[in-house]
């Protein structure tokens, strides 16, 4: 029997209790951040609870949040990160879970994906990490599967996984150095010359809807 | 006397037991290198494979030789112009991959396509299924030895391609969707091509299920080859038509209903043998369902606007979703961060085969050298999707 | 035998040969196109690709010899002709029409012919080993094996036929055949019908002595790149495609010799042979040969293992049956 987003999040919050940092429903997604520490344990209760039942493992990644309004040659992601700003400005007063809000910047995400095959839920799992030195546990031991998804997320966001029994990178040569995945590393293409196809987009004002519903065939 | 018998008797015995040893291990361990050009890695894959004789002892694949980072160049484009990027992640079916997508930036914008889109979408997975499958079915047969099924299934698969390029102009990358609906409608005529071409289709499984399915040297070949547990392949996150072959009736299309899925009526065929034949099989057996889709969607095709009520310009507020959709390969999904904008912020591209083929240091240790074949073919990835 | 008429049919037969691996070339690519609904060469030489491997073989003859650094040298460069002189042995000893159309006329000959056809096994090895490549080294140690083991069946299932026509002369058999009354039907029939149970088995292990799906293990494109003639170009792989029709034939040949009643055909008189009994040959071979490229562009191919066993566990022990029961109604009749 599939559990609605909330009664996942709250499953959650009943066996995890302190280490659950944040729950969110937001656009029908269950999801709950713990600590950095909880982080395998969060990940071993949702594979052993018998309610969530969590046998399958979808991926594991990382998510970089920096304030950056330099960080697209976009102008419009000042005023996004303007929004998240503000939202973030809020000394955190128990937020409602069925909105969403990002994590206050910097911060760094692990997050992760589990799925359940047969009660047919799923449930995103995240930590956050210390911004300027992630460090997590491996979760190999919890999902065997994790194990190529952790070596991509060491090489592509210097993150440090202890315990891994294969520390060594999975897509980039050895010698490549930096991270590409951080916000801090640039695109080469786009410092060399910006996005030629940005051009084709023009900046309208919005809301207006330039593509009438064109009519449909009968059939 | 007798201690000194009893000594060398021992010692003899040692001997003959070392003697014994030594010729039974005397086949040193060979590491062979098998890609990135191989002709049955399916692109550009490498494992270099120790192996004794003919049989593996320990695998190791290499990956990266096609890795664009897809991840990296998400975070520079826009929302129109990651559809025609993702296009590229499973080149056999270029269309499936948009779907995730754009369904993940819709589901932010909380926007919802018209009907006629959804079923439009559906009919166009579905054939892009078929095409994939089709290819399955024949080069798996030319993986085991067998030439001939394969020119027969692309035969059947062009026709399908043409149906697919007269709708979005793209026979592998149709770039097709837009946030909000579709580019263009059907083409006149395409509901009585289309049922024709699934005939045609079924017709070809009927016969790729007696030619090649009912060959006993086939079933010699697959049948008890790289068995995948239930539980081992849940936790690798083995999805598709892989894991219901180990018996898991996970479906993305049954479990979290997107497009029309919920309005036809289709099976979730599963297997309980887990070995490459019900991999195989799954796939064939998921063809057909595929065509019954395809008829169900011609039959109900609402008629209706083919775009909804966007913006020009695409702007998505900040948010966070997974959005997961069946493709041919197995699940495949999109979490997508924005926080505002033209441009998604990050996009986290989930893929069927990078987990599928995670799975292979672990399945491909001690088997033979032709059942390496069998089995990677069976696990059936496209490289693309593999290093993203 | 005069020396001229020795040289004669030694020239014919170095014509022969070249041309017999042409026409089953050219048959196979068309046999094989239409089978897999295409339609194979359709260019080369105007009409229907008949130009195509004369093409083929000129670009092979262009391209450059490559012998890799590692090696053995003197083996890999001599390797396809060991292969190559197996078939042309072959050859000599097939009876092309009643004598003087045979080259040699031996009291042995069919030994010397399955000996000689196996003969390629070295030449298959020597090019597997000296390679210096892993996958022809096992593309050549899995030819070594699968032609040991698919030898045997092949002889035995000669030895009914042999028994039945008592001699190893190949006229002998077609004679013997020509003669053959099977519970006094009027007209002669050949011993595919008496000896089923042989032949069935020497077509499969034929397919398997030539390295044809389902037994085409040692080539295994889809595992070995090419097996033994993957470091092979130019004109010495030439030599291998050459040696792989040309043996197609002869074992076609052999087969038709043995089971089809050779040069034979029935109802005609003796002195007609002259001009019918060659062609006939030719007819007879065709079929095998189709049958040959049927089963190719058929069957999946079997695994070292599985084919092993097939040989030992079914086909040797249904070959020996069919020696016994050939025996008995050799005593009996």
């Amino acid at each position: 029997m599939a559990l609605a987003p909330e009664a996942l999040t709250a499953r959650f919050r009943d066996g995890l209790g302190e280490s659950v940092v944040d729950t969110s429903t937001a656009f029908g997604m269950a999801t709950v951040v713990v600590s950095a520490r909880a982080w395998v344990d969060a990940l071993a209760f949702a594979k052993g609870d018998e309610q969530l039942a969590c046998d399958s493992f979808s991926w594991l990644s990382g998510i970089e949040w920096v304030d950056d309004s330099e960080g697209d040659a976009d102008a419009d992601t000042a005023e996004a990160a303007a929004a998240t700003g503000a939202e973030t400005e809020e000394p955190e007063p128990e937020p409602d879970e069925s909105e969403y809000h990002a994590p206050p910047v910097p911060a760094f995400e692990v997050v992760a994906r589990v799925a359940s095959s047969t009660e047919h839920h799923g449930v995103t799992l995240k930590a956050r990490l210390d911004p300027d030195r992630p460090v997590v546990a491996s979760a190999i031991g919890v999902y065997a599967g994790a194990d190529w998804h952790e070596r991509e997320l060491m090489e592509m966001f210097g993150v440090e996984v202890v315990g891994h029994p294969n520390p060594v990178k999975l897509y980039l040569p050895d010698h490549f150095e930096g991270h590409p995945l951080r916000r801090s590393y640039k695109l080469g293409a786009r410092e060399i010359k910006p996005w030629p196809g940005d051009v084709n987009v023009e900046d309208m004002p919005e809301d207006t809807p330039i593509t009438e519903p064109k009519p449909g065939q009968p059939k | 006397m007798t201690s000194v018998q009893s000594h060398l008797s021992a010692s003899f015995a040692a001997h003959l037991a070392d003697a014994q040893v030594a010729v039974e291990i005397e086949t040193p361990e060979m590491t062979l290198n098998i890609g990135p050009q191989h002709p049955s890695t399916h692109g550009v894959f490498r494992l270099i494979a120790k192996v004794d004789g003919e049989r593996v002892t320990e695998v190791e694949p290499v990956l990266g030789y096609m890795h664009r980072g897809y991840e990296k160049l998400c975070e520079v484009r826009t929302y129109a112009q990651v559809t025609a990027l993702v296009n590229r992640l499973d080149w056999l079916s270029g269309y499936c991959n948009e779907i995730p997508f754009i369904l993940s930036a819709e589901k932010l914008m909380g926007i919802e396509a018209p009907p006629r889109v959804q079923y439009i979408r559906t009919i166009l997975s579905e054939l892009a299924r078929q095409a994939t499958f089709l290819v399955f079915l024949g080069s798996f047969g030319i993986e085991l030895g067998a030439l001939t099924p394969f020119f027969h299934t692309m035969r059947d698969r062009e026709k399908v391609l043409d149906l697919l390029e007269s709708v979005t102009g793209g026979r592998f990358h149709p770039n097709f969707n837009r946030v909000g609906g579709i580019l263009d409608d059907l083409p006149p005529g395409f509901v009585e091509e289309c049922a024709a071409v699934m005939d045609d289709v079924d017709k070809m499984c009927d016969q790729v299920d007696a030619l090649l399915f009912g060959n006993d040297i086939f079933r010699e070949r697959t049948l008890g080859v790289g068995v995948i547990p239930l539980d081992k392949g849940l936790e690798y996150g083995v999805s598709g038509a892989n894991i219901r072959a180990s018996g898991c009736a996970a479906d993305v299309r049954r479990d979290e209903p997107y497009l029309v899925y919920d309005e036809v009526d289709f099976d979730v065929v599963t297997d309980t043998r887990g070995d490459a034949f019900a991999r195989a099989y799954c796939r064939l057996q998921e063809t057909r369902e595929s065509t019954r889709i395809v008829r169900q969607c011609l039959k109900a095709l609402p008629s209706g606007p083919i775009m909804a009520k966007v913006p020009k310009v695409i702007q998505v507020p900040p948010g966070e979703v997974y959005v997961r959709a069946e493709n041919p390969l197995g699940e495949m999904g999109y979490y997508l961060v924005s926080r505002g904008g033209r441009i998604p912020y990050r996009v986290k591209v989930r893929t069927a085969s990078f987990n599928n083929v995670s799975v292979l240091p672990w399945l491909l240790e001690g088997v033979f050298m032709p059942d390496l074949i069998a089995i990677l073919g069976s696990l059936y990835f496209i490289l693309g999707d593999v290093d993203r | 035998m005069n020396w001229w008429a020795f040289v004669l049919r030694l020239l014919v037969i170095a014509a022969l040969i070249p041309a017999a691996a042409y026409v089953l070339g050219y048959t196979f690519l068309k046999v094989l196109a239409h089978m897999q609904y295409r339609l194979g060469p359709m260019e080369a030489g105007r009409f229907h690709g008949v130009g195509q491997l004369l093409a083929d073989g000129l670009k092979f003859l262009q391209k450059e010899d490559l012998v890799p650094d590692k090696a053995d040298r003197p083996v890999f460069l001599f390797a396809p002709a060991v292969v190559l002189v197996g078939v042309v042995l072959v050859f000599m000893t097939i009876p092309f029409g009643p004598p003087p159309l045979n080259i040699v006329n031996l009291d042995s000959q069919l030994f010397v012919m399955l000996a000689a056809s196996s003969l390629g096994t070295i030449g298959v090895l020597m090019a597997g080993w000296s390679s210096a490549n892993k996958y022809s080294m096992m593309g050549g140690f899995r030819a070594a094996g699968q032609l040991l083991a698919y030898e045997l069946p092949l002889i035995l299932a000669a030895v009914g036929v042999v028994m039945q026509a008592g001699t190893l002369n190949l006229d002998g058999i077609v004679e013997a055949q020509s003669q053959f009354h099977l519970f006094g039907t009027a007209i002669p029939i050949p011993y595919v019908i008496p000896q089923i149970i042989g032949f069935v088995v020497f077509v499969i292990a034929s397919q398997a002595e030539l390295s044809q799906a389902p037994f085409d293990m040692p080539f295994a494109e889809s595992e070995l790149v090419a097996g033994f003639t993957t470091e092979y170009s130019g004109f010495r792989y030439l030599f291998f495609f050459l040696a792989e029709f040309a043996s197609n034939f002869a074992f076609a040949a052999i087969g038709a010799t043995l089971f089809l009643g050779g040069y034979w055909v029935p109802l005609v008189p003796e002195k007609a042979l002259w001009i019918v009994g060659p062609i006939a040959l030719a007819v007879k071979i065709g079929v095998l040969v189709f049958i040959f490229f049927w089963m190719r562009s058929t069957y999946p191919r079997l695994r070292e293992d599985q084919l092993q066993r097939f040989a030992w566990k079914w086909l040797i022990p249904i070959a020996l049956v069919n020696i016994g029961l050939t025996g008995v109604l050799k005593v009996v009749a």
